[in-house]
């Protein structure tokens, strides 16, 4: 398409008006141009920004679960094992040996083990017994060769034997030079 | 990412900048911050335009339409104020024309003619970069122009001269 109008008054008239010029824009030249330099390098602006806001945001979540997190105390830790303890098996003893462990006139009075248990346990009910129907209900003692044999007093108070007593059951208090006899 | 030079962009604005300005002026009341912004869309642009000069008169003219429609639904009195500018040209002796006769008989004539003569007489577009900007064929932008220019020459008197015009 022709830019040239066929008609030669149009052209004339085409003429006179380019030679008109039209007013200044109002444009700052160097405001435009730095402008525009900035707005150019403008598009990698987003990611300090955004780098920026991102660790503001991790700053502060750890920060707030700092904060109201709970005080975690140490609970007492539960081990479970097996300890083997060796079981002590009692040696049997010789009945001769375990009236040895008595008392010396223990061990003179009972001649064995069992009788002296024998004993213990009579002792028990007539305790039980006298405890619950009284003293009078309690049965007089056998007759046996314990209450025949008093018991030395001798090892009871600490003193050498034959002390006080001569062995016979009957003491020697009398031989005190302080006794009335 | 610079995208045009600061030297050609300089020079786009040294020479396209005021015709950019009357071209805007025909839609809105704030053209040079229409012209403005859009030079510095064009810095922006990632990959330049081919024809920086086509690309900056079809963005002016969106924007200056835009921006009227916008002012006529704000403030209708204050883009009728606007519109009453004297003259769109400077004053010159030797030009063979009044600026303020020039500029009234352009506002009289139609929106269609007027945007085609000023973007071929001031903004050096070719009508078929004036067809793309509006949307028409090249041929019926001619045909504007050249209904415009003899619109223009019966309100201004322009006589036929006795010996025409050598082509340009």
């Amino acid at each position: 398409m022709s830019d040239q109008s066929p008609n030669p008054a149009l052209n004339a008239l085409e003429s006179k008006l380019t030679s008109l010029t039209p007013l200044p824009s109002g444009l700052d030249r160097d405001y435009l141009l730095y402008h525009a330099g900035r707005a150019s390098v403008r598009g990698l602006g987003w990611f300090w920004p955004s780098a920026t806001g991102f660790l503001l945001l991790v700053t502060a979540g750890l920060s707030l679960a700092l904060l109201v997190r709970p005080v975690q105390r140490p609970e007492p830790q539960v081990i479970e094992r097996i300890v083997r303890v060796p079981l002590e098996v009692p040696r049997p003893a010789a009945p001769s040996t375990s009236a040895q462990a008595l008392s010396p006139h223990v061990a003179a009075t009972y001649s064995s083990d069992d009788e002296y248990e024998k004993q213990q346990a009579e002792n028990a009910r007539a305790r039980r017994q006298a405890f619950r129907f009284g003293v009078d209900s309690v049965p007089p003692p056998p007759a046996s060769s314990v209450a025949e044999k008093p018991l030395p007093l001798d090892p009871l108070l600490g003193l050498p034997a034959s002390t006080l007593d001569d062995g016979s059951g009957r003491l020697l208090l009398g031989r005190s030079p302080y006794s009335g006899y | 990412m610079i995208a045009m030079g600061p030297e050609l962009l300089g020079r786009l604005v040294d020479a396209h900048a005021a015709a950019l300005v009357l071209y805007a002026r025909q839609w809105c009341s704030i053209p040079e911050d229409i012209v403005q912004e859009t030079f510095l869309k064009l810095a922006t642009q990632a990959k330049p335009p081919e024809h920086p000069v086509a690309w900056l008169y079809c963005v002016v003219r969106n924007a200056a339409i835009s921006a009227g429609r916008a002012a006529q639904r704000r403030h209708k009195h204050e883009a009728r104020a606007a519109a009453q500018t004297p003259t769109w040209f400077i004053p010159a002796e030797n030009a063979g024309l009044d600026g303020e006769a020039a500029t009234a008989a352009l506002r009289d004539l139609t929106s269609a003619q007027r945007e085609v003569i000023v973007a071929h007489i001031w903004g050096g577009l070719t009508f078929e970069q004036i067809a793309e900007l509006t949307g028409t064929s090249a041929s019926t932008a001619y045909r504007w122009y050249v209904a415009g220019l003899s619109a223009l020459r019966e309100r201004l008197g322009v006589s036929c001269p006795t010996n025409p015009l050598t082509p340009r």
